[in-house]
């Protein structure tokens, strides 16, 4: 498939995306090509400025961005979208909230139902623990209902410093 | 004897031997994935699954809820309406197919929980506007499609394709929703898990 091709299919499959939610498309002149190759900041089909991967609640990120470059802010946008299906930090939701976890008793939010296997697991979450568990959550808590495993060793390590930022509960 | 008779024999001949070892290999490939090789699933390991896939289902019965919600907040032009309605409908299929995995291994599948639950849990009080909505369903569809890629290792193998295809779904709903909101394209691979 020619570059050229690609182009208008992209234009096009934008457009279609845009009409579809009732705005209108973008330009067409943000849809030419980068004349040097691709870069996070320059590969992209909408407008310069919007040129960074917008995460979510306003997070921001991209290659080469001084945000990627904060542990803290990459742990939370890690966070968001690793761990933002079953979890946030005040609610509980499949998963129980994560505001104050580190150094918390696991199993100790008062209003969450917990799996046998967590009811029976006694640790402290701390830095090493809480990394054992997102390595794999059976091998620390055999039957335990979560099943996600995050094998990025950074991954984890920014998510964990995340954690241990953000205020605990008043 | 012309050229093609003696070329015959010999490509059914040769066709013939191919078959008869591919046959067997294949044989021996099936038997040992019912048999032999694959052990059968512990009680332990049955029960992990049975925990893994409530949790999915749990996943699920709030995605379905959070499409409700958004789809009937005011808050949503009608062909976004429509486009939800879709989406939610996958979910609904999803956590068909879950249901009927727990109840094929014995367990309980997770009951949803009301409405208002799950208004509270994604604090659907704090959106004011389409955008909001937009974002909202789109850091779920994300975050559901990482929660499945990162959840395979973890179950039996035998539920590994569902997973991924579900993941699919998941990653071809943030994708359209991603768009809707005018995000960029990610530049690098790997977008999801």
């Amino acid at each position: 498939m020619t570059y050229a091709l690609m182009r208008t299919i992209s234009a096009a499959c934008v457009t279609l995306f845009l009409m579809g939610c009732g705005q209108n498309p973008a330009a067409p002149s943000n849809t030419e090509p980068a004349s040097e190759p691709p870069t996070a900041q320059s590969a992209v089909i909408n407008p310069p400025s919007m040129a960074i991967l917008i995460l979510d609640d306003g997070a921001v990120s991209g290659a080469g961005s001084s945000a990627t470059d904060n542990k803290l802010e990459r742990g939370r946008a890690l966070y968001q979208r690793q761990c933002g299906a079953c979890h946030s930090l005040d609610q509980n939701r499949v998963g129980p909230k994560h505001r104050g976890v580190v150094g918390r008793v696991s199993g100790d939010v008062s209003d969450y139902r917990y799996s046998r296997a967590l009811q029976e697991l006694d640790l402290i979450w701390t830095v090493e623990t809480l990394d054992a568990w997102l390595e794999n959550p059976s091998q620390v808590a055999p039957g335990t209902a979560m099943g996600f495993r995050l094998r990025d060793a950074d991954d984890r390590a920014a998510i964990i410093e995340y954690l241990g930022s953000v205020s605990p509960e008043p | 004897m012309s050229d093609q008779d003696l070329i015959m024999p010999s490509r059914r001949a040769m066709l013939g031997t191919t078959g008869r070892t591919l046959s067997l290999a294949g044989i021996a490939m099936i038997a040992g994935g019912c048999t032999g090789i694959t052990a059968p699933a512990t009680a332990d390991e049955t029960n992990s699954d049975v925990q893994i896939l409530n949790a999915a289902i749990a996943l699920e019965h709030e995605g379905i809820a959070a499409y409700q919600i958004a789809a009937t907040s005011g808050l949503l032009d009608p062909a976004v309406v429509d486009i939800g309605v879709i989406f939610q409908g996958h979910h609904k299929g999803h956590r068909d197919e879950l249901v009927k995995a727990v109840l094929a291994l014995g367990g309980v599948p997770a009951e949803e929980q009301s409405l208002d639950h799950y208004a509270a849990a994604l604090d659907a009080a704090s959106l004011t506007n389409q955008t909001d909505v937009l974002r909202l369903a789109l850091r779920l569809e994300t975050g559901a499609a990482n929660a499945y890629l990162g959840l395979i290792p973890s179950l039996g193998t035998d539920y590994h394709q569902i997973a991924a295809r579900m993941a699919g779904d998941e990653a071809f709903h943030a994708a359209i929703l991603a768009n809707a909101l005018g995000d960029p394209i990610p530049v690098a691979p790997l977008i999801f898990g």
